[in-house]
């Protein structure tokens, strides 16, 4: 078998995050009051907590580093990933939400316009899908709304 | 006689209606690569708001059993395991289907699944009530030890690694942490935000872990194609008698495997179905026939798979822990019909948990004919176009996140746990621990505190209460022996020196 040299990056990052997290819960937790009924209180979780999480991301880290060689090669996928669709799915769902977080648009408005886009974006303005999804579209977002408030009693953004 | 009259309720009209629904949307969703049962109940648990909670949980019992039968039908037609509790199936279903003989694959599954829901839902009403009973012994201790156990169970047995499994399972216990702690009503890890006082609840983590880190990974991967068999016209699905003579013991064995890894806390369908293939080929007169299309492996994985969802539901409703990260949202569900699963169910909602454990036999029932009957028309619709499918699921999430608490901020909850679950997802960190250490972290806290209150600080309690000494040593051992085997398996990977230069 051939070497392998690969250093598994996203685990070094994800470790040295994880951290870096583990020290903010661990400056958070110094202002959580002493306990006055019990014998820990309440920083005593949070902060073994964040000890571990210490712990266990040096040692993912320091063994990924040192274990790189050892990977078996990538195996490949048989299609070609979509990191910019993947990004699609996480920016305009974020950017319909927040219409709806600053009272630009209502769930209906927004809901239509969000589904019509996202479906024409990950088909990549496929004719057919644009068709399709302009009539799926209108239906979730006005029949949504009457549905979910008028027959589960929910609330919905308004 | 409670059993009687649970099996009048789920007959009558309401129940049956919303068990046939929940279990026909849940083999549908189940068959869809990509999608699983964990994301329809996640999705479905906001519509349950004005539901009866009896008739919520059906629904909600109901879509795990389709989901987790609705993968054999892409395992075996596409090579894709609908749920990743099908994964074995795959590797004698598709085979089989490509012999030509997808019906006879089918079929197989098919009846190992009910075989698999019956036998795990008799020991569910037989062991249930007794255990529920034995578990009213259970102090502080024995719960906090019980639940160390879990975590680490579940850590250890997860596929990757036995660091990233815990490391999972802490990062489950921490997302729980910030906001008001119920203990002492103190506020923490807020970091200065007012939205924080709540902390992050649960169905927006859920809808955040499961659904939306999917959906993302689904968008990475819309170019995955996949080339299914189609079944001859008719060709049946229903299991020959004969068949079932045939492979009548395979079937109890794999059940009984299926029940007793549904059994222990937070382990999946999928360890089941792996155990149950692994001890059906090493008993077999045929061992190389698996892998090739031989029918004891479709049947070992299917009727442990459809077991360990009856099993699971033992630690669900006796002691409030959830046998596997789906059984998780069953049991956020329950919390949030204000049902509190754990030792006194059978006492405050006795009707509930009779009409579930009735229910969950019906369900199977329902989903044997729903597959027989359908699974030829449902194979062909598998195969939906991510793009429509996609936006639509997230505006679930926004309307399951939402309605909840009726805050923004817990749809914001959803896209920040999605990216943490994607993240994590690819770097092989399982996803499981970190659902179930993010429902127990409550638990686990709150035994602890009142335990050292009442031993004055001393944890020596661990190992002086005879049921907290074994819940410890259980979990000691299960470290131990992953750490071990872990070790085994590096040391296997080495490759010899001289490649190394």
């Amino acid at each position: 078998m051939p070497l392998n040299y690969r250093i598994p990056y996203l685990d070094i990052i994800i470790s040295l995050s994880l951290i870096g997290l583990a020290t903010a819960v661990l400056i958070a937790a110094k202002d959580i009051p002493p306990p006055f009924f019990d014998p820990i209180g309440s920083a005593a979780f949070p902060k073994y907590t964040a000890y571990l999480i210490i712990f266990l991301a040096l040692v993912i880290g320091i063994r990924s580093f040192l274990l790189s060689r050892l990977l078996a090669p990538r195996s490949k996928r048989g299609f070609k990933p979509e990191p910019l669709l993947a990004a699609y799915t996480v920016v305009v769902p974020s950017l319909y939400v927040l219409c709806m977080n600053l009272e630009w648009a209502s769930f209906r408005i927004a809901t239509t316009l969000f589904i019509f886009a996202l479906a024409g974006l990950l088909s990549r303005f496929d004719k057919r899908v644009l068709i399709v999804s302009a009539i799926i579209a209108p239906v979730f977002g006005f029949g949504g709304q009457y549905l979910l408030t008028e027959v589960f009693y929910m609330d919905l953004p308004q | 006689m409670e059993a009687l009259e649970a099996l009048q309720h789920v007959l009558s009209p309401y129940p049956f209606l919303w068990i046939f629904i929940g279990v026909a949307g849940g083999i549908f969703v189940g068959a869809i690569p990509g999608l699983g049962g964990g994301m329809l109940m996640a999705l479905t648990v906001p519509l349950t708001f004005s539901m009866d909670s009896t008739n919520a949980v059906l629904l909600l019992m109901g879509m795990h059993v389709g989901s987790v039968s609705g993968g054999l039908i892409s395992a075996t037609l596409l090579k894709m395991p609908g749920t990743p509790s099908a994964m074995m199936t795959t590797f004698d279903g598709y085979p089989m289907a490509q012999q030509g003989k997808p019906g006879k694959a089918l079929s197989l599954g098919v009846g190992a699944s009910l075989f698999g829901g019956l036998i795990s839902g008799i020991f569910l009403i037989a062991l249930a009530p007794p255990l529920s009973h034995f578990a009213h012994k259970f102090g502080p201790w024995e719960y906090f030890t019980m639940v160390l156990m879990a975590l680490v169970l579940i850590a250890s047995i997860s596929q990757g690694s036995l660091l990233k499994g815990l490391m999972s399972a802490i990062l489950g216990l921490l997302a729980a942490m910030p906001g008001l702690n119920e203990s002492d009503g103190q506020l923490r890890l807020t970091f200065g935000f007012e939205s924080m006082g709540d902390g992050f609840n649960l169905l927006p983590v859920l809808l955040g872990i499961f659904v939306m880190s999917q959906i993302i990974k689904d968008a990475l991967e819309i170019n995955k194609k996949v080339v299914g068999i189609k079944m001859g016209k008719g060709e049946g699905i229903f299991p020959k008698f004969n068949e079932w003579k045939q492979h009548l013991f395979n079937i109890i064995r794999s059940s009984c495997i299926g029940t007793w890894v549904g059994i222990l806390p937070g382990i999946g369908a999928s360890i089941s179905s792996m155990v149950a293939y692994g001890i059906a080929k090493t008993f077999s007169k045929t061992p190389r026939r698996f892998g090739t299309g031989h029918d004891e492996g479709i049947v070992a994985a299917e009727s442990a798979n459809n077991a360990n969802a009856g099993g699971a539901l033992i630690p669900l409703i006796t002691i409030g822990i959830p046998g596997a990260p789906v059984d998780a949202i069953l049991l956020g569900a329950m919390i949030m019909h204000q049902v509190q699963p754990g030792p006194l169910l059978f006492q405050t909602n006795g009707d509930l948990v009779w009409s579930l454990m009735i229910g969950y036999i019906l369900a199977n029932i329902i989903m044997f004919l729903v597959m027989v009957f359908c699974a030829r028309h449902i194979a062909k619709i598998v195969n939906i176009n991510r793009a429509y499918l996609i936006p639509i699921i997230f505006v679930f999430c926004l309307i399951g996140a939402y309605a909840s608490t009726n805050r923004m901020f817990d749809v914001w909850v959803v896209i920040g746990f999605g990216l943490v679950g994607l993240f994590l997802d690819r770097a092989r960190f399982p996803l499981g621990p970190f659902v179930i250490g993010y429902v127990l972290a409550g638990i686990m806290e709150a035994e602890l505190r009142s335990g050292l209150q009442i031993s004055e600080g001393s944890f020596l309690p661990m190992i002086t209460r005879p049921i907290a000494a074994t819940f410890t040593i259980a979990a000691l051992v299960f470290l131990a022996y992953s750490i071990f085997q872990e070790w085994r398996a590096r040391r296997n990977l080495k490759p010899p020196e001289s490649t190394l230069e």
